[in-house]
This record gives structure tokens, sequence and C-alpha cells, in this order.
């Protein structure tokens, strides 16, 4: 009796160690190795090697890694260390985000994961409610970019238009913010800027004639602190070049993330397409769509604005990350933003002042008319602008020369690597109106497929093609990681993880993932070993709106998200 | 028309009037927005259809009107719930189709309003719901068809009919406002309602108005703006709306006269033409008050890239993430209530709240055209 009675006594005991244990020891050993991120480590990322904490690593958006024990000598002997499933079958286009060996992961607009970087354990999932009619609105699956970090606070976007705060230590939610009715077509898919002590965001839904704005949100309580529409409103400048009244549906969705240059407090923003897509329907320059806005991240002020395609009829966005590069051109220096436009043309600005400084084409076969290498002004030949009963052959096509996939710089080398689609489309006239969460686009057609890819190597400083490599389907999804071991790493629509000699475009290792890969591949080092991080999932825009140029062989693809991790194995 | 007449008379001005056929409403209140025509006649101020038309002021109502009962020879039901049961006649896609399916009767659906009539007047149907200036005028003309109006119908069918001006012109408005007052008044609407026999309707007042389908409807397409579809609609041949344009020598109210006046009576002359083989002719006033917001009709292929394109694929070829339509196996009813109610636990959307089911039925047609190819 006694001895029974000791014994469930010792069980019970026991039970409870494991199970207190069980709740408790994930949570606290994470917690203490969660390493707060501070406006000054995101301000010096560039000369940290380990992390990768924010969207493009650095606020510069270059993607580009100082690591370099993975180089060009021995890439070849890159090794799985681990895959992860991640549960989905949803296209996966994120960034993962890393912080001292904790990987966040927003996989698709289902659920945040924080795993291990070194294992791939998962410490915490917080899963997501989308609205059950969120299928109307959104363009392009469940894509979701990834989540942004700052402090103790990982911040994501949601497709019906939410901006939302966890605790990074558990993965509860700290706040929730609306920041727009995604029932009239605004819909959220990137990772926020964080920046002195500001959550900034803007809205995707050029496609539904949305009004474009970015605002900055309070990272600590969530509260709006300013808003800046990218169209200029009645009596503003620029108003005028929105005729027939179409700056009220004008889009210029600034849809992806932004760059910060905290030397000059200045946040830059690339915006979408002008709504509709239709040019007949808003004749003008439609001023504040495809441009590049340069805005002061305490007030959201507009310091000054570049327009690359003026009066667009092809969809033209320059929603593209402009990456902040300091150049030396024909021997002077030059703050640069880059950008490689949809429209074929690589542009750099000086990013003090938004002046023009060179558009260098990397698509041979850009025949929508010219840029005036002068002012950069853009020229739409009028014989290439489609109207009722008159369709015409534009290259690129919609989805851009170098789409949503984001491009690398190596600052080193003064050398961007843009992943470009050759795809043109044929362009028909059809009217819209503009009709409350329906599209309004005013235009149909077809792609002339199938349509290839090519990785361009330039050099920013000779403001010359370098070299390029060739892939049997458009790179529109295939971001580029550029490492300071002289190799850039990408994957393709066929599921080929690549890896580039960066200085020549030599294919130098390559793995075969389980699906497609539109995700962006990442590096960082846990306990000084370099890893190489990317994750595969088909979906995203490309196999749902390219049409006849989707290819069969991508039709056999099977979906599923994976988390594949590479390091040296010797 | 009458009532436009009057107005402009009571202005001092000369009336100028343009038909367009109902799919044309967007461009009639783009007419109205940029001047070349300066009033409307016909808007109901149904709140149901609020909140759109920031351009449009609504100047007081000059009658209540809309559909009324119509009932067949030698029958005695008085209320539209003495007809449980029994078939309906209703427009196609009119309001009193939505409000009549929404109440669970059974409808017998025509594509014209004196179609409705004409199936009551011959005992086709025991009952219809009729616009009811047409219905009045239809009777008029029809006595050996010995129908009765009844004078009593429901909430839901009854809208108060006010006359559109451009918001920026608020002293035309009250020039507008005076003349309707004045119109009242003088006995001069009554007179003309008379004269085409144009019943008046009684709905009981704080009846609650079931606001379902509608409702949301109209969130989802702003009603009165012309660029903003909203309320459906199929296309009805030979459906009209009343432009006036006024123009006087007198009045303040002067402006560019845009498009051709057609200066002629009712109906217009290819409008007699297509009646004729009707027997009867249409009564004026023939605005239906919702097809007055009614979107112009948009092509099965523009409404598939704009709502279905972007996951089911351009030209309807899927890219294979979502089902290829040209594949679909079910008939054109299971695509029709795929379309409507959407597929719950899936991302596909139920688009009745957007889309009408004429809509959807252009949708269906251009995918099967499209699949045949």
């Amino acid at each position: 009796m006694q001895k029974k009675t000791g014994k469930s006594f010792n069980k019970l005991t026991l039970a409870l160690v494991l199970s207190t244990a069980y709740a408790v020891m994930p949570g606290s050993a994470f917690a203490a190795d969660w390493r707060n991120v501070t406006e000054q480590r995101l301000v010096n990322a560039a000369k940290d090697p380990n992390d990768w904490l924010s969207y493009g690593r650095d606020y510069n958006g270059t993607r580009f890694s100082p690591l370099k024990e993975i180089n060009s000598k021995n890439v070849k002997n890159l090794k799985l260390e681990y895959a992860y499933s991640l549960g989905s079958l949803e296209g996966q286009q994120l960034t993962p985000i890393v912080n001292s060996g904790i990987m966040v992961l927003s996989v698709s607009n289902q659920w945040i994961e924080a795993v291990d970087a070194k294992t791939g354990e998962r410490l915490w999932r917080h899963n997501l409610k989308l609205p059950a009619d969120i299928g109307q609105f959104t363009c392009c699956g469940l894509i979701n970019k990834g989540v942004s970090i700052y402090e103790d606070r990982v911040y994501f976007t949601t497709l019906d238009a939410h901006l939302v705060a966890l605790d990074a230590k558990t993965g509860k939610v700290v706040w929730d913010k609306t920041v727009a009715d995604y029932t009239a077509g605004y819909s959220m898919t990137m990772a926020p800027l964080v920046a002195k002590g500001k959550v900034m965001v803007g809205v995707a839904g050029g496609e539904y004639g949305v009004e474009g704005f970015i605002e900055a949100y309070d990272w600590k309580t969530g509260e709006s602190v300013w808003k800046t529409y990218t169209v200029p409103k009645p009596g503003e400048p620029g108003n005028e070049t929105w005729g027939n009244d179409s700056w009220k549906y004008g889009g210029a969705a600034a849809w992806l993330t932004a760059t910060y240059d905290p030397e000059t407090n200045t946040t830059y923003w690339g915006t979408g397409n002008p709504a509709p897509w239709n040019w007949a329907m808003r004749p003008g320059d439609n001023r504040g769509a495809n441009s590049m806005l340069a805005l002061d991240p305490d007030t959201g002020k507009k310091k000054w604005d570049f327009q690359f395609t003026s009066a667009d009829a092809f969809d033209y966005d320059a929603m593209a990350e402009g990456i902040l590069v300091d150049l030396k051109r024909s021997g002077k220096p030059v703050k640069a933003l880059v950008q490689a436009n949809k429209n074929g043309y690589l542009y750099t600005l000086d990013r003090t002042d938004g002046k023009f400084q060179s558009a260098l084409k990397f698509y041979d076969k850009v025949n929508w008319g010219t840029v005036d290498p002068v002012t950069g002004r853009s020229n739409i030949d009028p014989e290439k602008r489609y109207a009722p009963g008159k369709p015409t052959l534009v290259c690129p096509t919609y989805f851009g020369a170098k789409g949503l996939a984001h491009m690398a710089v190596n600052p080193q080398s003064s050398m961007a690597f843009i992943p470009m689609n050759d795809l043109c489309y044929k362009w028909t006239a059809e009217e819209a109106s503009y009709r409350r969460g329906v599209m309004y686009l005013g235009i149909g057609g077809e792609h002339e497929g199938p349509g290839k890819g090519e990785m361009v190597g330039v050099d920013l400083a000779a403001n010359k093609i370098a070299w390029r490599w060739t892939n049997p389907t458009p790179l529109l999804g295939a971001s580029v990681l550029s490492t300071a071991g002289n190799v850039i790493f990408f994957g393709t629509f066929e599921g080929k993880f690549n890896a580039l000699d960066a200085a020549t475009g030599k294919e130098l290792w390559s793995f075969p993932a389980s699906s497609s890969i539109i995700g962006a591949p990442v590096s960082y080092a846990v306990d000084g070993k370099q890893y190489v991080a990317v994750v595969s999932g088909l979906g995203g825009s490309f196999p749902l709106w390219a049409g006849k140029a989707v290819p069969d062989s991508l039709k056999k693809i099977n979906r599923g998200a994976t988390l594949w991790v590479f390091s040296l194995q010797n | 028309m009458e009532v436009a007449s009057e107005i402009a008379k009571s202005l001092g001005a000369k009336l100028q009037y343009n038909w367009f056929a109902m799919e044309r409403m967007g461009k009639v209140f783009r007419e109205l927005y940029e001047g070349r025509c300066d009033f409307i006649v016909g808007i109901p101020t149904d709140k149901r259809l609020d909140g759109a038309g920031p351009r449009l002021a609504l100047s007081q109502s000059y009658l209540i009107s809309g559909f009324a009962i119509v009932i067949g020879k030698g029958r005695k039901e008085n209320r539209l719930e003495d007809l449980k049961g029994q078939p309906i006649g209703v427009g196609l896609h009119t309001v009193s189709d939505f409000v009549v399916f929404d109440l669970g009767y059974d409808r017998v659906l025509f594509s014209k309003q004196a179609e409705v009539f004409n199936a009551v007047a011959r005992d086709e149907i025991p009952a219809g719901l009729v616009w009811a200036p047409m219905a009045g005028w239809l009777a008029k003309q029809n006595p050996a068809a010995q129908v009765r109006i009844l004078t009593e119908t429901r909430p839901e069918l009854t809208f108060s009919l006010a006359v559109g001006v451009n918001k920026d012109d608020p002293a035309f408005l009250d020039a507008v406002n005076a003349a309707i007052s004045a119109l009242i008044q003088s006995g001069k609407r009554d007179e003309i309602l008379k004269a085409y026999g144009v019943p008046t309707l009684n709905s009981s007042v704080g009846a609650e108005i079931r606001r379902t389908v509608r409702a949301s409807r109209n969130q989802a397409g702003a009603a009165l703006d012309g660029s903003q579809p909203s309320l459906t609609r199929t296309v009805w041949r030979g459906d009209q709306a009343t432009r006036a344009t006024i123009r006087g020598a007198q009045s303040p109210f002067i402006r560019t006269v845009g498009g051709v006046g057609k200066a002629s009576g009712w109906p217009p002359a290819e409008e007699q033409e297509a009646q004729g083989a009707q027997g009867v002719s249409e009564p004026p006033m023939k605005q239906n008050a919702v097809e007055q917001s009614a979107e112009k009709s948009e092509s099965g292929f523009n409404l598939y890239h704009r709502a279905c394109g972007k996951c089911h694929g351009r030209n309807v070829i899927s890219g294979g993430i979502f089902p290829d339509l040209r594949n679909f196996e079910g008939s054109d009813a299971d695509f029709i209530a795929t379309v409507k109610k959407g597929r719950p636990g899936t991302v596909m959307p139920a688009w009745e709240k957007v889309m009408t089911e004429a809509e959807i039925e252009r949708i269906r047609a251009y995918v099967k055209s499209a699949a045949a190819e």
C-alpha cells in the first residue's frame, strides 16, 4: 500500500516535471536566444555577415552576403544540410529572415514559423485566418513575400490588407491593424520596411483600381504615423496628368519593400502600374505611377519622384527594389539607386536628388519605345499603342523583362545580377468600367510563348552587360543572392537551385528541388558555419497569368513547400 | 417625359431629350457629369441605391411608383401574399424578379414588361408584377383584358422617384425642386398620371424592407455612378431611358447640347416599329427605376478576364494550378451554381454578390465557346 502510493506519487511528479519542461523549455530557451534587433544592428547589417535581418538583407536592399566560406572554388561541394517541409501547397515567394540562428518564415499567407536555422526544428508557428472570399481579391494565390523584424517583434502583412505585429519570442499577436479595405481590391504581400521606429508599408491592388498609398505605423503601438498617397490628388502637382478623372482609381500601388538610406534620411518606394491597364482610359503621363518616390521616413513627405514609364500601356510597374550602391562612374563618385525596370532598362539615378544618370537596355528585344539618354524620359512608340481593332505585339510582356523577382548587387565588385524574362505579349484593347472588387484592366490578348529566361550580369561602374546565362523558362521568380565568395544563387521554375560564377556567369553547381523555386535564397552563419537557404513551392503569378506561355514541363511539377538548407561538407 | 417637359416649362426652358438604351446608362450619367445634359428623370431615391453617386444630387421626389401587382380577369386575390404557390410573372432581372424570388414565390420570367402584362391579359398566368406606369398605360389601352391593378404592393417594390442633377450646381437643384413643387401643387402631375392611367401605389409604411441580395450587390458596385455598374440587368431590346436637355434663351441654365436630340413623340419611331408585332404600344415614362442604375452589358470575355482569368488562365487556358475550365464536366446549371456559390474550403469565392446571374451566364457561354476552340 505504502509502496504503491509512493510509486504513483513518483510517477505523478515525473509527469509534472516532464509536462512543465515540455511546455516551457522550447519557449524559454528560444526567448533567451532572441537577440533584440536594434536600429543600430539594422543600420550596420552590411558589416555583420552572420544574419539576414531585413528583406533585402540590409537597408540598401543589396541581397549581398559578405560571407565567403562558400566560394566559386568550393561551391561544387555544397550539400544538403537539411530539408524541412513547410506543409503548404501554395506558392512560396518569401525571403526568410535570420537573426542569430533563428529563422522566421512566412509560409505563403497561411502561417508564420520560427525555426532553428541550424537544425530546422520548429520553435513556434502562428496561424493566419484569411476571409473566405479572399480568392475574389487576390491575383496570384496566397502569396506573401516574408516578414520583417525589429526589436522583439515580427511584422507581416496579409492579403486582406492587415499589418500584424507578433512577439518574436512566442509568435503571439501583439497588435493587428487594418491598413485598407480588402473588399475594394486592396491587398498586401510585402515585407514591411522597419526603420526609425516605424513600420512602413504600401498596398497592392493596381489591377483593382485602388488608390495606392504608403503608410507608416508606430512599431510599438501600431498607431498610424503618416500616410502618403502615390497618385496626386486634385490641386497637387501632377493631378493634371490623369485625364478623365482617372486618378480616382489610378492604382500606382507601391507593393514591394522599400529601401532606406539612413545617411540622407530617405526611403525609396517603387510604385506600380496606373489603372486600368488600357492606356486610352487615362490620358496623360499618370505621374506617381511607375515611379520611384523618395519619402522622408519621419513625415512621409515626398522629396522627389522619377517616372520610368510615362503614359504606360503595358503594365510596366516600377515597383521593383531601388538598390542603393555607391559607384564610381568615369572616375566620379555617384550615390546611386539602381532599378532593373519591367520595361527592360536598368536605370541609375542619383539617390540624393532623383536625377537620371543612365539607362542600360538589358533585354535586347525591347520594342515598346525608347528612353531619352539625357532626361531618362520614356517615349512609347505610338504604333505599339493597341486600340480597338488594332492589336500590337510588345516586348517585354506585362510580367516585365525583370519581374517581381529581386536582383542582387555586389557592392564590392559593383556588379548587378538581373533575373530576366524573354517573353512578349500581343495586346488587344477591351472596354472596362471600374467595378469595386473586380479586376480593372481593359485589355485582352495572349502571350507569344513559350519564352525563356536569362540571368544577366551587369558591371554597374562601366554600365555594361558582363555576361548572360540562359534558362529554358523565364526567370520571373528567380530572386538572386549575391555573396562575397564570388558566387550567386537563384532558383528556377524547373526547380533547379543554381550557383553561378559571379564574374563570368558560368554554372558551378545545381540542386534539383522537389518543386519550382520562386522564393529568394539567403545566406547566414551559425556558430561560424555558412549556410545557404531557399524555399521551394510552385505558385505565384506565372502559372496563372502566362496563358499559352506556361510550358507543359511546368504543368508536370507538383506543388509543396520545402525549406532547403545547404552547407559545405568536406 | 411629361414630367420633364413640365419642369422645363417651369424653368422657362425648352426641352430637348435623347433616348438611350438601358445598357447605355453609364453614358447617360456621363452626359450629365460632363455638362451635355442638365437632368435625368426617374432616379429612385431608395436607400438601397445610396452611397455611390458622389457627383449626383437628387431632387425631392415627384412620384412614388414601383411594380404594381396585375391580377387576371375574374380572380379574387388582393395581395401578393394571396398568390403564394401560384406562378407570378416578372421581368427577368428586374427588382420584381429578385423580390419575388427572395420571398419564395414561384415566378415566370419574361424579357419585357409588356410581355408580363400580356401573359396576364391572356390568362396564361394568374398575376404578374409590372412597372406601374407601364401597367397603367397597358391596362388603359387594353380595357378588354379586364385586369385589375392593385394599388397595394410590397414596400420592396416601391420607389420614390426624383430628378438627378449635377451636384456641382446647387442653384439648379433648387430650381428643379421648385419646379417639382409647382408641378405637384398645381395638380398638373396628377393630370399627367391620370392621362396615362398611372396608378398610385401604396405600401405599408414602416414595413421592413428585406435587403439581402440587393444590398450586398450595391456594396459591391456603386449604383448611381454610371461608371460603376451594380444592379445588374440583362439587356432589354427596346428599353430606353430619358435624357433631357434644356435649352432656352431666358434660362440661366443654358448648356451645350450634346448628341442629337430627337424631337419626336412617344414612342420613338424604331420603338413603334418594334412594338408593332406585340399589338400593344408602350406607355410614356417608361423608365424602370432600377434599370436606371443598370450597367452596360459587359461581355462574357471581359467578365471572365476580370474575375476568373487570374486563376483559371488567360483565354481559359489554365497554367496547371487551378482547374482548366475547358474540362468542366458538369451541366450549365452546375457551372452557374458553382460560380454563384463558390467552392467552400477552396479559394474559389462566391461570385453572386458581385455578379448577376445574367453576367454569370455570359461567362459560362464564353467559357463554353473557348472550350470548343
